[in-house]
């Protein structure tokens, strides 16, 4: 796009584009009201006040996402930079739960690992709106913007615990490989500019309805930001910086990146692909078929080797990330569907056996092995029955959340032809019901062990709910369904 | 004149004419620079200065390169010889490439400069910020731990108080609308009766004044010459310099102090303009003024210490010229609606 | 003049990975940078030249360099490398140039927008002007990017977990 400038920009405009943004805005506003809150306040008080801050603006950014998913009209905004469409706000209300969800599983958390509070919420915030910008992108420029945020606040936030060797080493390792990551997606964009001659998505795909097949730039572009979007939702064979940084980031920070960098990943993959490069279906299809397959089978492999608790569930996430492409590769509403219902209902599962196991971190440090797990049926009845139902959920078993989605993705795959892959899905999902079950067997044996796991009223609600909601909207996945075909009505034909 | 200048290769040929002579001319005004200073600096300090070369001492510059030329080009031992070598070249080159840019005066119908582009001061700043460059790697090479840590508070301070010194000029800019040089010294005014060229410090006088500060510190100038204080460093990335390599340094230093009373002159207080004096001469009068104020700054101030350099840096001049940008701003929609 | 300074920065680009004085690398960097700079005044983007120079040669390599300094003169040691690396990695760049070349072949280039004003492209006005129209939101994001960024750094780089 040439240097265009539009002097007919005014007040109106500018207020009907933020209208757009809302979530985003409402967050970027208490986002700057919780640096002041800290700036102003004394030591002692900063963290519970930018908790409070942090929590009222996820809250307030929720609902507007949700008063616009209701009320609205969503469309493009600021020049095709953004839109406010549905897709962007069902992203929208799962980033600001997940916000809510971190900032009240890391107070008790940061109190009791003797970290700062306050820049901890500050980032959450920072990354959130990093991932919401992701979601709400129509173009590359922007595109890019908000995996840059979203990747500054988490290599900081993995290296929280900065007194720690394993914390360093997780940002370390998180900043290069992320850094590539970002190397790679910038190069592609900027071939898929050149062969398209826009960054706006929308656009991209006008313009290259007929002149698209056999442009080998577009190719090459395909290539080079397929493989930077699969480091970003850590799928093989390029996932093998997860574990490593899984596992040293502080817990809290693996629970929200494991669930929040995936599904902002799939927004960027879904409104790329899908969304600007449809006519180019057939290649990335088949790459993005052949990533799904060796996640699946290394993700699952890996896992059951593993005696940390963290590095099985990053290996997991590995192969949860194979399940969802297969529905990204389905595509068509049902697909897409398929994908959003997924992450939605990922969030849930993931955060919180992730949190469950933050609950078991004493004044020594994190305890994420099977051993630490011993006898939680009687030492904390309400996180051991939590813990039973993520990873009943993430094994896939009827009635959980995990169960209908993996349903929903595998119909999705059949229906579109990729019957191999799902078979492959299907076998793999087998042998991953051997780990999660193995994590459950220390829950449930009778131990001498009887000291009882604390947990504050915060961490408890956010846990709670995370297991009400993997099986209640397990038992009643319409709505949600519902709401993930409206979501990806956008982006299909 | 005009016929020449479109004329391709008569293009090339006034330029280059253009770049000798203007090197003759900074390399000269340099020289009695040098002069200038040591005896205004000898007159403050109640002593004679240089007088026994040439009638007032003025061909002591001569003796002094001569004496340096013919001395032995000596490069310490285990040191990066290549960016030993290069790093005075660099700060040379990049003094004086910044002249290309700067507009001398118009007489005549005839113009006094090399190019006149519409970021004329971005590119003096970027040509500056190289000068950096030469200081880090000389101090570096030398492999002097006094040169290294001259080197060092040189980049320090430098990017400190190229900020101020940026963001002081920006109200200018706001003002006049434009980057490029000639157009901030041909800025006029339509004040009810009054119609016609403005010194532009009338209107931004805090600009000038944080310009003024922050252009002493980008040159290394005392009060604010840490990176060569030789009460606690010697001589600081100089120590090891010496002969050409030293004059190489030591030309670049009076150049930039020259580029920036130009500068002054021609962002604040109207460039060749001044009543009937003839413009270039009017400009250099300017000019001198202002290496005078140099001078006569570096004979008064005591040194600062280098915490107390960063903190009028970061916390003085950065916020105040922040500030200066907004109320400019603000001023601006208020006047012009 | 585009070829001149296409060459420059490659072989900046070669000379920051094969240096083994960390220095001669960061140096090389600046080399790459200031090519860049060349390339993008004449795509007649004055302005940005001018920041290019400014901001990349100026300020950041400024402090790679100053990092550098201070970290002392030490070599890179040439251990920790496998036994056929050298012939390895030939050989993956020989594929690589030519997988690349292959996929170049059909490439269509697109003509230039001939709707662009030069005149008015690159100056400070248009850019400031598009900076607040047509390109604001990217603009904004850039700047919350750096708030986060400089959040992080105040975090991570002070001595004591209370110096705040």
């Amino acid at each position: 796009m040439p240097l265009t400038t539009d002097l007919s920009y005014n007040w109106s405009q500018a207020l009907a584009d933020l209208n757009q943004i809302a979530a985003i805005a409402t967050l970027t506003g208490f986002f700057l009201l919780a640096v002041v809150v800290d700036l102003v306040l004394p030591r002692s008080r900063r963290g519970g006040a930018v908790a409070i801050v942090a929590v009222v603006g996820f809250s307030y950014s929720l609902a507007s996402a949700t008063y616009r998913w209701r009320y609205a009209q969503g469309g493009p905004a600021y020049h095709g930079f953004a839109t406010g469409d549905n897709f962007a706000l069902f992203f929208e209300v799962l980033f600001a739960s997940l916000g809510i969800l971190t900032v009240a599983l890391s107070h008790s958390y940061l109190k009791r690992r003797g970290l700062l509070e306050s820049e901890f919420h500050l980032l959450v915030m920072a990354a959130v709106i990093g991932m919401m910008v992701l979601a709400s992108a129509t173009s590359l420029v922007t595109v890019f913007l908000g995996l840059e945020t979203l990747s500054i606040a988490l290599y900081i936030m993995c290296g929280y615990a900065r007194t720690e060797s394993r914390s360093q080493e997780a940002a370390a390792k998180y900043l290069l490989v992320g850094g590539f990551a970002s190397a790679f997606v910038l190069y592609g964009m900027a071939l898929v500019y050149g062969g398209s001659g826009t960054t706006v998505i929308p656009e991209i795909a006008k313009n290259l309805a007929s002149s698209a097949t056999g442009n080998p730039l577009l190719l090459l572009g395909i290539l080079l930001m397929g493989v930077g979007f699969a480091f970003k939702v850590s799928a093989a064979p390029f996932h093998m910086w997860t574990p490593d940084v899984y596992q040293g980031a502080p817990l809290p920070v693996t629970a929200f990146m494991s669930v929040g960098t995936k599904a902002a990943a799939f927004a960027m993959i879904i409104r790329v692909f899908a969304g600007g490069l449809p006519h180019l279906a057939p290649e990335w299809q088949t790459l993005l078929a052949f990533v799904a397959a060796t996640s699946m089978i290394a993700g699952n492999l890996m896992a059951i080797v593993q005696t940390s608790l963290k590095r099985l569930l990053a290996y997991s996430g590995v192969a949860q990330a194979g399940y969802m492409l297969i529905g990204v590769i389905a595509g068509g509403q049902n697909g897409l569907a398929a994908v959003l219902y997924y992450l939605f209902v990922y969030m849930f599962m993931n955060f919180g056996a992730f949190a469950v196991i933050t609950m078991l971190t004493d004044a020594d440090g994190e305890r994420d092995s099977f051993g630490d797990l011993e006898g939680l049926g009687r030492r904390n009845w309400l996180l051991a029955g939590a813990m039973t139902v993520f990873m009943l959920s993430l094994a896939g078993f009827p009635p959980s959340v995990g169960f209908f989605g993996k349903l929903f993705l595998f119909t999705a795959g059949v229906g579109a032809g990729y019957t191999w892959l799902v078979v492959l899905a299907v076998l793999m999902s087998v042998v991953s019901v051997f780990y999660y079950i193995r994590v459950l067997i220390p829950i449930w044996t009778p131990s001498p062990r009887l000291e009882r796991v604390p947990a504050s009223l915060s961490t408890q609600l956010a846990i709670g709910l995370s297991g009400v909601a993997s099986l209640g909207l397990g038992l009643y996945p319409t709505t949600l369904f519902i709401a993930g075909q409206l979501g990806a009505g956008p982006l299909s034909p | 004149m005009n016929d020449l200048y479109n004329n391709a290769i008569g293009h090339w040929v006034i330029v280059i004419v253009a770049m000798s002579v203007l090197l003759f001319v900074v390399l000269t005004a340099t020289a009695y620079t040098v002069w200038f200073e040591r005896v205004a600096l000898g007159r403050i300090q109640r002593r004679p200065g240089p007088n026994r070369v040439g009638p007032f001492g003025l061909m002591q510059l001569a003796a002094d390169g001569i004496k340096l030329a013919f001395k032995e080009s000596f490069v310490p031992e285990k040191t990066d010889k290549l960016l030993y070598v290069i790093a005075p070249t660099i700060a040379v080159a990049a003094a004086f490439m910044a002249w290309a840019v700067i507009p001398i005066g118009l007489w005549y119908n005839v113009q006094y400069w090399i190019a006149d582009v519409n970021v004329g001061i971005l590119i003096i700043f970027a040509v500056s910020a190289l000068n950096v460059y030469a200081i880090v790697i000389g101090g570096y090479a030398s492999n002097n731990k006094y040169s290294l840590l001259g080197g060092l508070r040189s980049a320090a301070q430098l990017i400190s108080y190229e900020m101020s010194l940026g963001l002081s000029l920006v109200p200018t800019f706001m003002i006049v609308g434009s980057l490029r040089l000639r157009d901030i010294v041909e800025y006029t005014v339509h004040w009810g009766p009054y119609n016609g060229p403005l010194p532009l410090v009338i209107l931004t006088p805090l600009g000038f004044i944080i310009y003024l500060i922050s252009a002493v510190a980008e040159t290394n100038r005392a009060p604010f010459d840490l990176p060569e204080a030789e009460q606690e460093l010697i001589g600081g990335f100089l120590t090891e310099y010496s002969g050409l390599k030293f004059v190489m340094y030591y030309l670049a230093e009076y150049v930039n102090m020259i580029t920036v009373s130009a500068l002054a002159a021609l962002l604040f207080f109207g460039g060749w303009y001044l009543w009937v004096v003839p413009p270039v001469f009017a400009f250099l009068l300017k000019v001198v003024l202002f290496l005078f104020l140099y001078i006569w700054i570096r004979g008064t101030f005591p040194r600062l210490r280098y915490d107390m350099l960063m903190r009028l840096g970061w916390k003085v001049l950065l916020p105040l010229s922040i500030a200066n940008v907004i109320v400019t701003g603000i001023v601006l929609v208020a006047v012009q609606g | 003049m585009f070829f001149v300074a296409a060459a420059m920065a490659i072989l900046g680009g070669i000379g920051v990975i094969s240096f083994h004085q960390p220095i001669r690398s960061v140096l090389s960097l600046v080399v790459v940078m200031l090519a860049l700079s060349v390339e993008f005044l004449l795509l007649s983007a004055q302005f940005i030249f001018a920041v290019q120079i400014i901001v990349y040669a100026g300020a950041v390599m400024v402090l790679f360099l100053f990092v550098i300094a201070l970290l002392g003169p030490a070599r890179e040691l040439g251990r920790g490398r496998l036994r056929f690396q050298a012939w390895l990695s030939g050989l993956f760049v020989v594929v690589l140039l030519g997988l690349m070349w292959a996929m170049l072949q059909g490439v269509q280039y697109r003509q230039p927008d001939s709707k662009a004003d030069m005149s008015v492209f690159g100056t400070v006005q248009a850019i400031g002007a598009g900076l607040f129209t047509t390109y604001l939101y990217p603009f904004e994001l850039t700047s919350i990017l750096l708030l986060v960024a400089a959040i992080g750094a105040i975090y991570l780089s002070r001595k004591r977990i209370d110096d705040l």
